[in-house]
Protein backbone atom coordinates (compact mmCIF):
# COMPACT_ATOMS: atom_id res chain seq x y z
CA UNK A 1 0.00 0.00 0.00
CA UNK A 2 1.50 3.20 -0.88
CA UNK A 3 1.58 6.68 1.44
CA UNK A 4 -0.81 8.16 -0.18
CA UNK A 5 -3.23 5.80 0.52
CA UNK A 6 -2.17 4.73 4.13
CA UNK A 7 -2.65 8.52 4.29
CA UNK A 8 -6.09 8.73 2.86
CA UNK A 9 -7.02 5.77 4.74
CA UNK A 10 -5.74 7.62 8.42
CA UNK A 11 -7.62 10.76 6.92
CA UNK A 12 -10.68 8.43 6.96
CA UNK A 13 -10.21 7.46 10.06
CA UNK A 14 -9.92 10.84 11.28
CA UNK A 15 -13.15 11.67 9.80
CA UNK A 16 -15.18 8.88 11.11
CA UNK A 17 -14.38 9.97 14.60
CA UNK A 18 -15.29 13.47 13.85
CA UNK A 19 -18.80 11.94 12.42
CA UNK A 20 -19.08 9.83 15.37
CA UNK A 21 -18.71 12.41 18.28
CA UNK A 22 -20.97 14.57 16.39
CA UNK A 23 -23.38 12.29 16.21
CA UNK A 24 -23.22 11.10 20.13
CA UNK A 25 -23.04 14.80 20.71
CA UNK A 26 -26.45 15.09 19.07
CA UNK A 27 -28.09 11.81 20.15
CA UNK A 28 -26.14 10.77 23.38
CA UNK A 29 -28.34 8.07 24.56
CA UNK A 30 -28.61 6.24 20.98
CA UNK A 31 -25.96 7.95 19.05
CA UNK A 32 -22.92 4.91 19.75
CA UNK A 33 -25.69 2.25 18.55
CA UNK A 34 -26.52 3.73 15.80
CA UNK A 35 -22.73 4.63 14.54
CA UNK A 36 -22.10 0.93 15.44
CA UNK A 37 -24.78 -0.36 12.80
CA UNK A 38 -24.11 2.09 10.60
CA UNK A 39 -20.67 1.57 10.27
CA UNK A 40 -21.06 -2.15 9.93
CA UNK A 41 -23.25 -1.53 6.89
CA UNK A 42 -20.68 0.77 5.48
CA UNK A 43 -17.80 -1.87 6.27
CA UNK A 44 -20.76 -5.02 5.13
CA UNK A 45 -21.36 -3.01 2.07
CA UNK A 46 -17.55 -2.61 1.24
CA UNK A 47 -16.60 -6.04 2.17
CA UNK A 48 -19.46 -7.45 -0.93
CA UNK A 49 -18.53 -4.79 -3.33
CA UNK A 50 -14.48 -6.22 -2.81
CA UNK A 51 -15.02 -9.61 -2.77
CA UNK A 52 -17.14 -9.05 -5.79
CA UNK A 53 -14.06 -7.41 -7.47
CA UNK A 54 -16.49 -4.26 -7.59
CA UNK A 55 -14.37 -1.60 -5.28
CA UNK A 56 -10.42 -1.65 -5.61
CA UNK A 57 -8.36 -2.74 -2.64
CA UNK A 58 -7.05 1.01 -2.00
CA UNK A 59 -10.55 1.98 -1.85
CA UNK A 60 -12.07 -1.13 0.39
CA UNK A 61 -9.72 -0.05 2.77
CA UNK A 62 -10.11 3.95 3.17
CA UNK A 63 -13.98 3.27 3.39
CA UNK A 64 -13.55 -0.15 5.36
CA UNK A 65 -10.48 0.37 7.43
CA UNK A 66 -10.56 4.12 7.80
CA UNK A 67 -13.80 5.12 7.96
CA UNK A 68 -16.15 2.01 9.28
CA UNK A 69 -13.64 1.17 11.26
CA UNK A 70 -13.23 4.72 12.98
CA UNK A 71 -16.85 5.56 13.06
CA UNK A 72 -17.67 2.23 14.79
CA UNK A 73 -15.94 2.31 18.57
CA UNK A 74 -15.58 -1.17 20.57
CA UNK A 75 -14.38 0.51 23.76
CA UNK A 76 -17.35 3.36 23.45
CA UNK A 77 -19.98 0.06 23.06
CA UNK A 78 -18.23 -1.30 26.25
CA UNK A 79 -18.36 1.59 28.60
CA UNK A 80 -22.27 2.29 27.85
CA UNK A 81 -23.08 -1.72 28.48
CA UNK A 82 -21.02 -1.13 31.69
CA UNK A 83 -22.52 1.74 32.57
CA UNK A 84 -26.04 1.36 31.69
CA UNK A 85 -25.84 -2.53 33.71
CA UNK A 86 -24.85 -0.60 36.89
CA UNK A 87 -28.44 1.30 36.51
CA UNK A 88 -31.22 -0.41 34.41
CA UNK A 89 -30.02 -4.10 33.24
CA UNK A 90 -33.25 -4.77 31.37
CA UNK A 91 -32.96 -2.01 29.25
CA UNK A 92 -28.64 -2.10 28.70
CA UNK A 93 -29.30 -5.37 27.58
CA UNK A 94 -31.62 -4.92 25.13
CA UNK A 95 -31.11 -1.16 23.56
CA UNK A 96 -26.81 -1.52 24.16
CA UNK A 97 -26.14 -5.54 23.49
CA UNK A 98 -29.16 -7.08 21.33
CA UNK A 99 -29.89 -4.26 19.58
CA UNK A 100 -26.90 -2.88 17.91
CA UNK A 101 -25.35 -6.91 17.23
CA UNK A 102 -28.32 -8.38 15.97
CA UNK A 103 -28.90 -5.05 13.73
CA UNK A 104 -25.05 -5.54 13.03
CA UNK A 105 -24.97 -9.12 11.82
CA UNK A 106 -28.65 -8.21 10.31
CA UNK A 107 -27.12 -5.77 7.65
CA UNK A 108 -23.79 -7.65 6.99
CA UNK A 109 -26.12 -10.31 5.90
CA UNK A 110 -28.08 -7.80 4.05
CA UNK A 111 -25.08 -6.46 2.13
CA UNK A 112 -23.57 -9.73 1.32
CA UNK A 113 -26.65 -11.43 -0.12
CA UNK A 114 -27.71 -7.91 -1.74
CA UNK A 115 -23.96 -7.25 -3.29
CA UNK A 116 -22.34 -10.47 -3.78
CA UNK B 1 -19.25 12.72 23.43
CA UNK B 2 -21.18 11.99 26.90
CA UNK B 3 -18.59 8.74 28.20
CA UNK B 4 -15.15 11.39 26.97
CA UNK B 5 -16.61 14.46 28.46
CA UNK B 6 -19.35 13.36 31.40
CA UNK B 7 -19.51 17.01 32.28
CA UNK B 8 -20.50 17.94 28.46
CA UNK B 9 -23.22 14.73 28.47
CA UNK B 10 -25.65 15.76 26.10
CA UNK B 11 -24.48 18.58 24.65
CA UNK B 12 -22.93 18.96 21.19
CA UNK B 13 -19.03 18.80 21.14
CA UNK B 14 -17.12 22.23 20.29
CA UNK B 15 -14.78 23.04 17.39
CA UNK B 16 -11.65 22.42 19.31
CA UNK B 17 -12.88 19.19 20.86
CA UNK B 18 -13.90 18.13 17.00
CA UNK B 19 -10.12 19.03 16.05
CA UNK B 20 -8.91 16.69 19.18
CA UNK B 21 -11.52 13.86 18.16
CA UNK B 22 -9.67 13.70 14.46
CA UNK B 23 -6.35 14.01 15.68
CA UNK B 24 -7.15 10.97 18.39
CA UNK B 25 -8.94 9.07 15.53
CA UNK B 26 -5.80 9.48 13.12
CA UNK B 27 -3.59 8.10 15.72
CA UNK B 28 -6.01 5.62 16.48
CA UNK B 29 -6.22 4.40 13.04
CA UNK B 30 -2.55 4.29 12.73
CA UNK B 31 -2.34 2.40 16.11
CA UNK B 32 -4.63 -0.59 14.11
CA UNK B 33 -3.23 -0.83 10.91
CA UNK B 34 0.36 -1.24 12.89
CA UNK B 35 -1.08 -3.91 14.85
CA UNK B 36 -2.22 -5.77 11.63
CA UNK B 37 1.62 -5.58 10.45
CA UNK B 38 3.45 -7.75 8.74
CA UNK B 39 0.06 -8.85 7.66
CA UNK B 40 -1.47 -7.53 4.58
CA UNK B 41 -4.02 -4.70 4.81
CA UNK B 42 -6.76 -6.86 3.47
CA UNK B 43 -10.35 -5.57 4.55
CA UNK B 44 -10.20 -7.45 7.62
CA UNK B 45 -7.56 -5.65 8.94
CA UNK B 46 -6.53 -7.49 12.07
CA UNK B 47 -7.81 -10.88 11.85
CA UNK B 48 -10.46 -11.74 15.14
CA UNK B 49 -7.56 -12.45 17.50
CA UNK B 50 -5.29 -9.60 17.34
CA UNK B 51 -9.39 -7.51 16.82
CA UNK B 52 -9.52 -9.53 20.02
CA UNK B 53 -6.60 -8.13 21.86
CA UNK B 54 -6.68 -5.11 20.22
CA UNK B 55 -10.11 -3.64 21.51
CA UNK B 56 -9.80 -5.69 25.01
CA UNK B 57 -6.81 -3.20 25.21
CA UNK B 58 -8.44 -0.05 24.10
CA UNK B 59 -11.56 -1.09 26.64
CA UNK B 60 -9.10 -0.98 29.95
CA UNK B 61 -7.41 1.90 28.57
CA UNK B 62 -10.74 3.91 28.53
CA UNK B 63 -11.86 2.80 31.95
CA UNK B 64 -8.56 3.63 33.40
CA UNK B 65 -8.51 6.98 31.05
CA UNK B 66 -12.21 7.87 32.35
CA UNK B 67 -11.46 7.32 36.12
CA UNK B 68 -7.78 8.99 35.89
CA UNK B 69 -9.82 12.09 34.24
CA UNK B 70 -12.59 12.35 36.83
CA UNK B 71 -10.07 12.89 39.71
CA UNK B 72 -7.84 15.15 36.98
CA UNK B 73 -9.07 18.27 35.60
CA UNK B 74 -6.14 18.49 33.01
CA UNK B 75 -6.79 15.01 31.84
CA UNK B 76 -9.99 15.64 31.38
CA UNK B 77 -9.38 18.15 28.53
CA UNK B 78 -7.51 16.20 26.53
CA UNK B 79 -10.81 13.47 26.50
CA UNK B 80 -12.28 14.00 23.41
CA UNK B 81 -8.60 13.81 22.12
CA UNK B 82 -7.36 10.36 23.51
CA UNK B 83 -10.95 8.58 24.76
CA UNK B 84 -13.57 9.70 21.75
CA UNK B 85 -10.83 10.06 19.31
CA UNK B 86 -7.49 7.96 19.77
CA UNK B 87 -9.42 4.87 21.34
CA UNK B 88 -12.41 5.19 19.65
CA UNK B 89 -10.64 5.13 16.97
CA UNK B 90 -8.66 2.36 17.88
CA UNK B 91 -10.98 0.12 18.97
CA UNK B 92 -13.98 -1.01 16.62
CA UNK B 93 -17.27 -2.43 16.46
CA UNK B 94 -17.81 -3.02 12.52
CA UNK B 95 -14.83 -5.59 12.30
CA UNK B 96 -16.00 -7.27 15.04
CA UNK B 97 -19.48 -7.88 13.66
CA UNK B 98 -17.79 -9.06 10.54
CA UNK B 99 -14.34 -11.51 11.87
CA UNK B 100 -17.49 -12.96 13.98
CA UNK B 101 -19.31 -13.77 10.75
CA UNK B 102 -15.78 -14.78 8.81
CA UNK B 103 -14.94 -17.03 11.84
CA UNK B 104 -16.34 -20.12 10.36
CA UNK B 105 -14.33 -19.61 7.04
CA UNK B 106 -10.69 -18.69 8.70
CA UNK B 107 -10.80 -21.83 11.08
CA UNK B 108 -12.08 -24.04 8.25
CA UNK B 109 -15.40 -25.22 10.14
CA UNK B 110 -17.08 -23.72 7.51
CA UNK B 111 -16.49 -24.39 3.39
CA UNK B 112 -14.44 -21.31 2.40
CA UNK B 113 -16.96 -20.80 -1.10
CA UNK B 114 -20.28 -21.08 1.29
CA UNK B 115 -22.20 -17.36 1.50
CA UNK B 116 -24.80 -19.21 4.28
CA UNK B 117 -23.73 -19.32 7.79
CA UNK B 118 -23.86 -22.79 9.14
CA UNK B 119 -24.40 -24.11 12.30
CA UNK B 120 -21.08 -24.41 13.36
CA UNK B 121 -20.49 -20.16 11.77
CA UNK B 122 -23.29 -19.09 13.87
CA UNK B 123 -22.21 -20.69 17.73
CA UNK B 124 -18.90 -19.22 16.47
CA UNK B 125 -20.14 -16.08 15.12
CA UNK B 126 -22.35 -16.13 18.87
CA UNK B 127 -19.51 -16.65 21.17
CA UNK B 128 -16.65 -14.67 19.41
CA UNK B 129 -19.37 -11.35 20.41
CA UNK B 130 -20.17 -12.68 23.54
CA UNK B 131 -16.39 -13.70 23.87
CA UNK B 132 -15.54 -9.96 23.06
CA UNK B 133 -18.23 -7.98 25.11
CA UNK B 134 -16.85 -10.21 28.50
CA UNK B 135 -13.61 -9.44 27.69
CA UNK B 136 -14.48 -5.56 27.44
CA UNK B 137 -16.39 -5.52 30.22
CA UNK B 138 -13.89 -7.52 32.15
CA UNK B 139 -10.99 -5.35 30.66
CA UNK B 140 -12.84 -2.13 31.32
CA UNK B 141 -14.02 -2.77 34.87
CA UNK B 142 -9.82 -3.78 35.41
CA UNK B 143 -8.97 -0.51 33.91
CA UNK B 144 -11.61 1.45 36.03
CA UNK B 145 -9.92 0.25 39.67
CA UNK B 146 -6.53 0.83 38.66
CA UNK B 147 -7.35 3.96 36.94
CA UNK B 148 -8.85 4.86 40.51
CA UNK B 149 -5.75 3.62 42.12
CA UNK B 150 -3.47 5.05 40.26
CA UNK B 151 -5.49 8.83 40.78
CA UNK B 152 -5.63 8.08 44.48
CA UNK B 153 -2.05 7.59 44.38
CA UNK B 154 -0.77 10.46 42.63
CA UNK B 155 -3.61 12.91 44.39
CA UNK B 156 -2.10 11.76 47.48
CA UNK B 157 1.18 13.14 46.52
CA UNK B 158 0.06 16.29 45.01
CA UNK B 159 0.63 15.74 41.38
CA UNK B 160 -2.56 15.24 39.51
CA UNK B 161 -3.85 18.42 39.96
Amino acid sequence: MSATAVLAVLAAGAGGAVLRAVVVGVLPRTGTAVVNVVGTAVLAVVVALAGAGRLGSTAAAVWGLGLAGSLTTFSGWVARVADGWRTARGRTVVLEVAAPVLSGVAVTVLALVALS
Amino acid sequence: MDIARPDRAGRAPTRRDLVGVAAGGAVGTALRLAAAAPLPLALAGLGPWRLLAVNTTGSLALGALASLAARSPRLAVALPTLATGLLGGLTTFSSMIVAAGRLGHDLGLVAPDSARMTGPGLVLAAAYVGGSLVLGLLAHAAGTRLGRTTGRNVGRSGGTR
